[in-house]
């Protein structure tokens, strides 16, 4: 072994391989910008979730009937789970949220958020009957707003395998609901396709 | 490898790049062909060969209730099919832009030669203007 080493160049072989194993084996984290284009593999991922969400909120604010009914008042909306209908695992709460953010924030729809329901109970509970809470600052029951609409909907996926291709087809609809007629007042889709070819020299 | 083969690779490596350089040249060339200084104002990206490869080709925009809608045509100058990524944000009066960094980048292919109409509904109705990002 020494007498290899004692070969200048050997030496340098050595450190640099050396050196190169330690940069290698050191993990690094990033920032990265939220809004980028992800394309790790063909799963339901961040870029769809967004792309998504955009069109269905730019599909929902510029249909004429939804115009009509938000021009002059902030209809109350309920949003309902998005059924996922897909093999994976997907959060579709998640989609719901952002579609649920950005119409909010359009100011066109105020919401009654479902999922805290039991927590509002308890905390009027607490109010009414701890006898912690001054009755005069307690809030009035049965003074909540009942939802006028619905959105609703549901995520399916198409998948197709060939030797060197994967192909997934997501659609997701989305449809929001007049809850007293049960007029379904507006509907859209959203389409995405992804392909996944392996290379011919397996890189 | 001999000396006469590392000579040949060399070579044929400068000829590719003249080539490629040669190409870009020509579509740097092409920019002067957009007169249409709007349009020009509107499309932006940091990817300065892309932004010679796509024109906007048309935009329009519209009101719905007191949303602003665009709908804006890309022209691909290129002859060859183009892959990349829009992103349109939308500002208010002041040049204030809303809702920074909400907006997904969309990827699209668009053919050589070829339009893609994109559309977009403002976020607000404090939105008064737009400008359309692109990306490798």
């Amino acid at each position: 072994m020494n007498k290899y080493l004692n070969n200048k160049f050997t030496k340098f072989l050595f450190i640099g391989l050396v050196l190169f194993s330690i940069t290698n084996c050191v993990s690094k984290v990033d920032y990265g910008d939220a809004a980028t284009t992800e394309t790790v593999n063909t799963d339901f991922g961040s870029t769809d979730l967004q792309l998504t969400a955009e069109k269905m909120v730019d599909s929902l604010l510029s249909f004429p009937p939804i115009i009509d009914i938000t021009s002059k008042r902030r209809p109350v909306m309920f949003v309902d789970t998005i059924k996922n209908k897909t093999t994976e695992h997907i959060d579709t709460e998640s989609i719901t949220d952002t579609i649920q953010t950005k119409i909010l924030r359009s100011g066109k729809f105020r919401f009654v958020d479902m999922t805290k329901v039991e927590e509002v109970r308890n905390q009027l509970d607490y109010q009414r009957n701890s006898g912690m809470v001054n009755q005069q600052t307690a809030v009035a029951l049965g003074r909540q707003i009942g939802a006028e609409y619905m959105l609703y909907g549901n995520l399916s996926s198409i998948v197709k395998k060939g030797s060197n291709v994967k192909d997934v087809y997501y659609k997701f609809t989305m449809k929001v609901m007049h809850l007293e007629s049960g007029i379904v007042e507006w509907q859209d889709e959203k389409e995405i396709r992804k392909q996944k070819k392996r290379s011919a020299f397996g890189l | 490898m001999t000396f006469n083969n590392i000579n040949k690779v060399a070579s044929l490596i400068i000829i590719f790049t003249f080539i490629t350089q040669g190409c870009t040249s020509v579509n740097t060339a092409k920019i002067s062909q957009n007169t249409n200084d709007e349009y020009t104002q509107l499309l932006r990206s940091d990817n300065k060969i892309l932004l010679t490869r796509i024109a906007i080709k048309d935009v329009k925009a519209a009101n719905a209730g007191d949303l602003m809608r665009t709908n804006i045509v890309l022209h691909n100058r290129w002859h060859f099919t183009l892959d990349f990524s829009y992103q349109v944000r939308w500002y208010d009066e002041n040049d204030f832009e809303i809702d920074p960094g909400s907006h997904p980048w969309n990827p699209v292919v668009i053919g050589g030669k070829d339009d893609l109409t994109v559309q977009s509904t403002a976020p607000r109705a404090s939105a008064t203007q737009f400008k359309i990002y692109i990306k490798d």
